[in-house]
């Protein structure tokens, strides 16, 4: 027969990669990430950044890591470090309430004792705002 | 007919909100940031279980409007129509009773939203109409989110 605590259900853990900018947390659901690579050990395409997304171009030559999205095998991320994978439980992961206005750029805030911390951003909304801020593509690619 | 008021500070003017609005009277609470968001919905605020959205009253009322991340004393969570919000203020006063009577055309204390004042020992406060500011700000997160979509 068994135990009491073994019919207790479990609480669902999900989890993140958090990419910590200057300012603020963000994070992508780790299932929307491909890969992660070190930027020095990267040879793909390396055309947006996250900095361009926040509208932060002074960051822009100060990527450390690339992610390459599940959404798109073509376009890359370029972000700043350093990168941490994050497990929350489900009831910790609030969708963000429609009137708040991020045209679909963020879903959700993760919840850190007990206060809103870390954004999720939507991927695909992500890589098409980086394709759209960054005129140059290469500019990260030449620093 | 009665109404109930409730007087809130925020930044240094004090105004008056209909109180049976007012879902819960909170401390001090955390907020995160949404980058790029409206001055007037700066961020969200994490209560029972929800995010909801965090709407700044110093965008019509105040000269100090929140600074990234900071906290207001006093936090008022408010249900309307479309939803919760969370009104972070600097202080709130014990609710009043007051009839139709006591309320007369705002002329002394105009600000946005506001047809009504009320004579409290001699200082004049503001009703302010806050459904009207929530449904104003309904809308216009609608008609962003329909520019988006195009």
């Amino acid at each position: 027969m068994p135990r009491a605590e073994h019919l207790v259900a479990t609480p669902a853990l999900v989890p993140f990669l958090v990419v910590g900018t200057a300012l603020r947390a963000l994070a992508f659901p780790a299932n929307a990430v491909e890969r992660a690579t070190p930027r020095h050990d990267y040879a793909g395409p390396l055309s947006n950044s996250l900095a361009a997304v926040l509208a932060e171009p002074e960051q822009e030559y100060a990527a450390d890591w690339v992610l390459e999205l599940v959404h798109s095998k073509e376009a890359t991320l370029a972000v700043r470090g350093p990168l941490r994978v994050l497990q929350v439980l489900e009831q910790d992961v609030l969708p963000l309430p429609q009137v708040i206005s991020s045209h679909g750029l963020y879903t959700a805030v993760i919840v850190l004792d007990g206060a809103p911390a870390v954004l999720v951003l939507e991927p695909r909304q992500t890589l098409a705002r980086a394709a759209g801020s960054t005129r140059d593509t290469h500019t990260v690619s030449e620093s | 007919m009665k109404q109930s008021l409730i007087p809130v500070k925020v930044d240094a003017r004090w105004v008056l909100l209909d109180a049976t609005l007012v879902r819960e009277i909170r401390g001090g609470e955390p907020w995160l940031p949404i980058p790029q968001a409206r001055a007037e919905l700066p961020g969200v605020m994490a209560w029972r279980g929800r995010a909801i959205p965090l709407v700044d009253l110093a965008y019509w009322f105040g000269r100090h409007r929140l600074e990234l991340r900071e906290v207001r004393p006093r936090t008022l969570v408010v249900a309307h129509d479309a939803g919760i919000v969370a009104l972070p203020v600097d202080s709130v006063r014990e609710v009043l009773t007051v009839t139709s009577n006591d309320l007369t055309p705002a002329h002394g204390s105009r600000a946005p939203y506001s047809q009504l004042e009320l004579d409290l020992n001699g200082s004049l406060m503001p009703l302010v109409d806050l459904k009207a500011i929530l449904n104003d700000l309904v809308e216009s997160a609608s008609h962003e989110g329909s520019d988006a979509a195009r």
